[in-house]
């Protein structure tokens, strides 16, 4: 629109619908196509807190609040990488649950869920324990948020004989089973400030008999 | 999302629940793993080995899924094996229970009631779901509910574990609490091939 000239704008619009017609945007004006995206991205991140629009919508959706409702799982991003992670341990030998009730007496919470845990016996007869919990890092993109770090705690004090791992989820694992650069700290930062004090996590009411 | 409850079954128990399972609710009882992709139908879910490492031990890792229960396997180049995928099948994974006479493991049902597809969360057949639903709520109905053990969430018991317990034997609410020795792994996992 910028670039029409003044008394011209009728018919610099309709070049653009045409333009954009042909593009295969629609009989809009190049303003017009823009608005079309916002709104569907805006649709879109929507979607993402509410969850699909399948099998999360909500009404928290049409109000525009931001509540994720995924359960324990995740969204469709953690989702991806709890089950590339279990792929993996897998593939090396581990017996691999997901969601594993482990109780942290003493902890910020009595109870967490391990995203992934993998048992495996050693040639000497110990067992040796993994447990890989997968989360969001603060812009840094190496330290767990606060929720994440006190879960990793809660949980390394419980098993600490265990191998706990923070895994990103936003960060980039290339193939189904390669998990290039995970986990990005080999052992949980414990005792950071602020642990604990993050957004609850959401509980699943199935658990519950 | 998902579902489970833990639970306390000795090898008879185990076997006597999965009989009636069977017989109730047409369940099949499947190996994680399988030398091809069709999945191994196992006669018991019971497997000779255990977490503990006298011999007469046992455990359970095997998944019950409805007569007409989609299952999806995976082979794994490493182990030359297929394994099944509990994210995607049918199917209620019934592991844990690891028993040595002395000491009984906690184990646990599970399963999920949706799955990752392209990149979006898509429920799991209603006709799977009512079906899991069934099986859960017949087999906390036929166990015994504590609420202490595996607190808060409590956890169910069957016939002869109470026995095994009131006679002494021991309930264990994780590996750490059964007296496992645990270590860290052996070796560092090799690199994993990267996919560009």
């Amino acid at each position: 629109m910028g670039l029409c000239w003044k008394g011209f704008q009728w018919f610099c619009d309709q070049g653009q619908r045409a333009d954009n017609l042909f593009h295969g945007e629609g009989f809009h004006t190049d303003q017009g196509v823009e608005d079309i995206a916002h709104r569907n991205n805006a649709s879109r991140r929507q979607q993402e807190v509410s969850g699909s629009s399948s099998t999360q919508a909500s009404w928290f959706a049409t109000t525009g609040m931001a509540f994720a409702r995924w359960g324990r799982l995740g969204g469709p991003a953690h989702r991806d990488a709890v089950r590339a992670l279990s792929k993996y341990w897998d593939s090396q030998g581990y017996k691999v649950t997901n969601e594993e009730y482990i109780r942290t007496p003493g902890g910020v919470k009595s109870y967490r869920f391990a995203d992934v845990y993998g048992t495996k016996t050693n040639p000497d007869g110990t067992e040796s324990t993994r447990i890989g919990q997968i989360g969001r890092t603060y812009a840094d993109n190496k330290t767990p948020v606060a929720r994440e770090q006190s879960g990793l705690s809660d949980i390394q004090a419980a098993e600490p004989n265990a191998s706990v791992q923070f895994f990103d989820y936003q960060a980039p694992f290339p193939s189904e089973t390669g998990i290039s650069g995970w986990p990005i700290s080999p052992e949980p930062v414990i005792g950071i400030p602020g642990a604990g004090e993050g957004d609850p996590e959401v509980i699943d009411p199935e658990i519950l008999p | 999302m998902s579902k489970q409850f833990q639970l306390f079954l000795t090898p008879s128990d185990a076997e006597g629940l999965v009989e009636e399972l069977r017989s109730r609710f047409g369940a099949r009882v499947l190996s994680k793993k399988s030398p091809t992709d069709d999945p191994v139908e196992m006669q018991s879910p019971i497997e000779r080995k255990s977490i503990f490492l006298p011999s007469g031990v046992t455990s359970i890792y095997c998944y019950l899924t409805p007569a007409n229960g989609r299952i999806i396997t995976n082979y794994y180049q490493t182990l030359g094996l297929w394994l099944l995928d509990v994210e995607s099948s049918e199917a209620i994974e019934f592991s844990g229970c690891d028993f040595d006479g002395k000491t009984l493991l906690v184990g646990r049902f599970y399963f999920m009631t949706d799955e990752l597809v392209d990149g979006g969360i898509v429920k799991k057949r209603t006709e799977f779901l009512q079906w899991a639903d069934r099986v859960f709520r017949y087999t906390k109905k036929v166990l015994k509910r504590d609420q202490e053990l595996m607190a808060p969430l409590g956890a169910y018991i069957g016939k002869d574990a109470l026995t095994f317990r009131e006679n002494g034997g021991r309930f264990a609410e994780s590996i750490r609490a059964a007296g496992v020795r645990i270590s860290l792994p052996v070796a560092p996992d090799p690199p994993p091939p990267v996919v560009h």
